[in-house]
């Protein structure tokens, strides 16, 4: 049996049924509900503060009508963090490893935010397809690529999300393999390599939840454009 | 070993308070907590006998197998414990601190309540005893009305005075007039009347006494002189 490095993004499935379902919901039982108190635990305490901070960041540039959005992008921003969070633990298997999955959260997003600024201020939200104080032979050259680039916007928020963790548990499994590989021949070197891993899942930690974030951030500039 | 084994279960089947009124006790693990918890030597060494014998079982059965990925869950388990031993201490006074904020704004409201109603209670005091030197500010106003009227009777006692005196100056003066009159027109009369009673003849004589008698008189001067 081949070792494959890309058998731990094949989603898993146990007699049948896929374990992905599992998968994506166990993020929920790790964020408990505030009580009926008035001073929680320190646990629901700082998860509370935290959300509020996130959610005062991204949404005060917002005006009135990007507010009802709240719900749905924090709540998305807190499962994607989740999800990548314990993709890093060993033998986890991350959903958002998936383009399907993650596809599947940009494109309804970011059509409704289009259709949303289409609905409400057709002429603003085509006025973003020419940015200010261009030339004027340029102009039909912009368009075309303002449009382009307007299509390219979920995909690009799909398939960054995806290649980023991708590469990054990828590149884990890698290095993690030359360790183990290195340690009977050339101890030294493995430690060297270790060290390496060491940082990289410092960077790997940190990515995960930085683009969580940037998701979320790009989903709120879009919707900052178009309401 | 047996009996002290069997001693030292009997032990822990045996309910303590605390542990019936709890609502989430599994009898199995609880006493298997219990029996594994009950120290016999200076550091209690049975969970990690359990734990290091469970691993060698599952290292040596190959059910566990040492791969990358044990690599990789070793540098995420450092991750993982040296942030929560470094960060931990400081994470948990943060929380305390929000916690004890909320906790004092509520303790300031209460703090300012307190003191106003404090404050009441010394105006209140303060003017209980203001009440009880009333009499005093009564007594003193009562001698100032007193002192007041006295003054006001002696202005009008004084102005009365001094118009009965003007009157009666006034009929002494006329009074006085009048004798005054009466005199000057009897004197002028006297004089008007001796005058007019003075004969021609009367008249020579006298003048001729005058003249002798101031003869006399020259020539007594005369003397007195010369002499």
């Amino acid at each position: 049996m081949m070792l494959n490095f890309f058998d731990q993004f094949m989603s898993p499935v146990l007699l049948g049924i896929p374990l992905i379902a599992l998968a994506l919901l166990l993020p929920w039982i790790l964020f408990p509900n505030p009580a009926a108190r008035w001073i929680n635990n320190r646990l629901i305490t700082l998860q509370g503060w935290s959300i509020s901070q996130t959610t005062h960041q991204l949404f005060t540039p917002l005006n009135q009508g990007g507010h009802k959005w709240a719900t749905l992008l924090i709540s998305l921003m807190i499962f994607l963090i989740s999800l990548n969070l314990l993709g890093l633990l060993p033998y986890t298997f991350t959903p958002t490893t998936q383009l399907s999955l993650n596809m599947a959260f940009a494109v309804p997003l970011w059509l409704a935010t289009v259709i949303v600024g289409l609905r409400n201020q057709p002429t603003i939200a085509l006025g973003h397809l020419l940015p200010e104080g261009t030339p004027l032979p340029l102009i039909p050259v912009l368009i075309i690529i303002e449009t382009i680039s307007l299509f390219i916007r979920p995909l690009a928020l799909g398939v960054r999300l995806t290649a980023n963790l991708t590469a990054g548990h990828l590149l884990i499994q890698l290095i993690a393999t030359a360790v183990f590989v290195l340690l009977p021949l050339m101890p030294t070197v493995a430690i060297l390599t270790a060290s390496v891993l060491f940082l990289l899942t410092l960077l790997e930690v940190a990515v995960a939840m930085i683009q969580a974030y940037v998701f979320i951030l790009l989903l709120s500039l879009y919707l900052q454009e178009n309401v | 070993m047996a009996s002290s084994q069997r001693s030292s279960f009997n032990s822990c089947t045996r309910r303590l308070e605390s542990q019936q009124n709890q609502t989430h006790t599994s009898a199995v693990t609880s006493t298997l907590v219990c029996q594994l918890s009950r120290a016999r030597a200076p550091t209690n060494s049975r969970p990690y006998m359990l734990g290091a014998g469970l691993l060698t079982y599952f290292l040596s059965k190959e059910i566990y197998i040492i791969n990358h990925e044990t690599i990789s869950a070793a540098c995420m388990a450092t991750v993982i414990i040296y942030s929560v031993k470094r960060f931990g201490p400081d994470v948990a006074a943060f929380a305390d601190k929000l916690n004890e904020e909320k906790l004092q704004k509520a303790e300031e409201v209460k703090a300012l309540a307190v003191a106003s109603l404090a404050q009441a209670i010394e105006d209140e005091k303060k003017e209980q005893w203001r009440v009880e030197g009333r009499h005093l500010l009564f007594d003193a106003k009562r001698n100032n009305v007193a002192m007041l009227l006295e003054t006001n009777w002696r202005e009008r006692v004084h102005t009365v005075h001094n118009e009965v005196k003007k009157r009666l100056d006034y009929q002494i003066a006329l009074q006085s007039l009048h004798r005054r009159m009466e005199q000057e027109h009897m004197v002028s009369w006297v004089e008007k009347n001796v005058v007019s009673s003075i004969t021609p003849q009367q008249e020579k004589t006298s003048i001729a006494k005058c003249i002798t008698d101031l003869k006399s008189l020259a020539k007594i001067q005369q003397a007195k002189a010369t002499v």
